[in-house]
């Protein structure tokens, strides 16, 4: 555990580069899951529409 | 070229701007690029951080340069791609190209955006200011400003017929400030270090140091790469809910 804390010592500058990091990886992950995301709403959304539509008496008359 | 090369070269092309065989088609590609991607960062990042030696001036602060270079090339990268997808909806009204600029802009925006905010950190220990407005700086800020309004413009516009090719005017328009970008550290006086890789010349920092820069720029890439086929197959899912290859 040491030798790994050592490895990544990076003395006064630590707040700096772990920081730059930190945001840079928050970024990606943000890009990753977004599509995952918007794909997952888009299904709930399009899920309540039918089950609206199956349960309602009016859609299931043909006018 | 002959008239049959022309022909295959043009039915490829129509083969490839077709939704359903790019759905289908660039599925194992999402993949293969976001596990070669992962790998490539985490190995990348792991040298860097841990086992590249420390700059003789800069000191550890200079380790924030392997996420800093290569969050920089995507977000030149991806406006360049967005400028030939343009190009490709103003002339031939690929809809493919118009999906792509859609689904690339906030990709670019958030490297940008990485760009920026680490570049400002570095600056800090580096030039004792958080934000110094040179030439390199400020035509970045213009950048990520320019990916805002392509978003803003379509979301403003929506599913109206125009919107496309609005979208890649304004694209269009933009890419005079990739070269501004590219050359302001040469043109002008600037506190930004000049490029860290140039094609003509060899790196002038140790293999040690610029292998996992080399490693995290292709890792990105590769990222970059799933990150758009990714949001390009749920898009196209999402416009063509009804067709049936998008079940």
């Amino acid at each position: 555990m040491e030798a790994v804390q050592a490895l990544f010592d990076m003395g006064d500058h630590a707040p700096y580069v772990w920081s730059a990091w930190g945001i840079a990886m928050v970024v990606i992950g943000l890009m990753a899951f977004a599509p995952i995301l918007r794909w997952r709403a888009f299904r709930r959304q399009l899920n309540a529409v039918r089950e609206f539509t199956a349960e309602s008496d009016e859609f299931q008359e043909i006018p | 070229m002959s008239k049959g090369v022309y022909q295959s070269v043009t039915d490829w092309a129509k083969r490839f701007a077709a939704p359903s065989w790019f759905h289908q088609k660039a599925k194992p590609f999402q993949w293969a690029l976001g596990v070669l991607g992962l790998l490539l960062f985490v190995m990348g990042s792991l040298w860097g951080l841990g086992f590249a030696p420390a700059d003789y001036q800069q000191g550890e602060s200079f380790r924030i340069i392997y996420i800093h270079v290569p969050a920089s090339f995507l977000a030149q990268s991806c406006y360049l791609l967005m400028g030939v997808a343009a190009v490709m909806v103003l002339v031939w009204r690929v809809k493919l190209a118009d999906v792509c600029i859609a689904c690339a802009a906030p990709l670019g925006a958030g490297f940008t955006l990485i760009s920026l905010t680490s570049g400002a950190i570095w600056g800090k220990p580096t030039w004792g200011a958080w934000w110094v407005s040179d030439a390199r700086t400020l035509s970045m800020v213009v950048l990520l400003f320019l990916y805002i309004g392509v978003i803003a413009l379509r979301r403003a516009l929506g599913s109206q017929p125009y919107s496309p090719r609005a979208c890649a005017m304004l694209v269009v328009v933009g890419l005079v400030n990739l070269p501004i970008i590219r050359y302001s550290v040469d043109w002008w006086l600037t506190l930004h270090q000049s490029a860290t890789f140039t094609l003509t010349k060899a790196p002038s920092m140790p293999a040690d140091m610029w292998l996992p820069l080399l490693i995290n720029v292709i890792a990105l890439y590769c990222l970059f790469g799933c990150f758009l086929i990714m949001s390009m197959r749920v898009e196209l899912r999402v416009r063509h809910f009804y067709a049936q290859w998008a079940h």
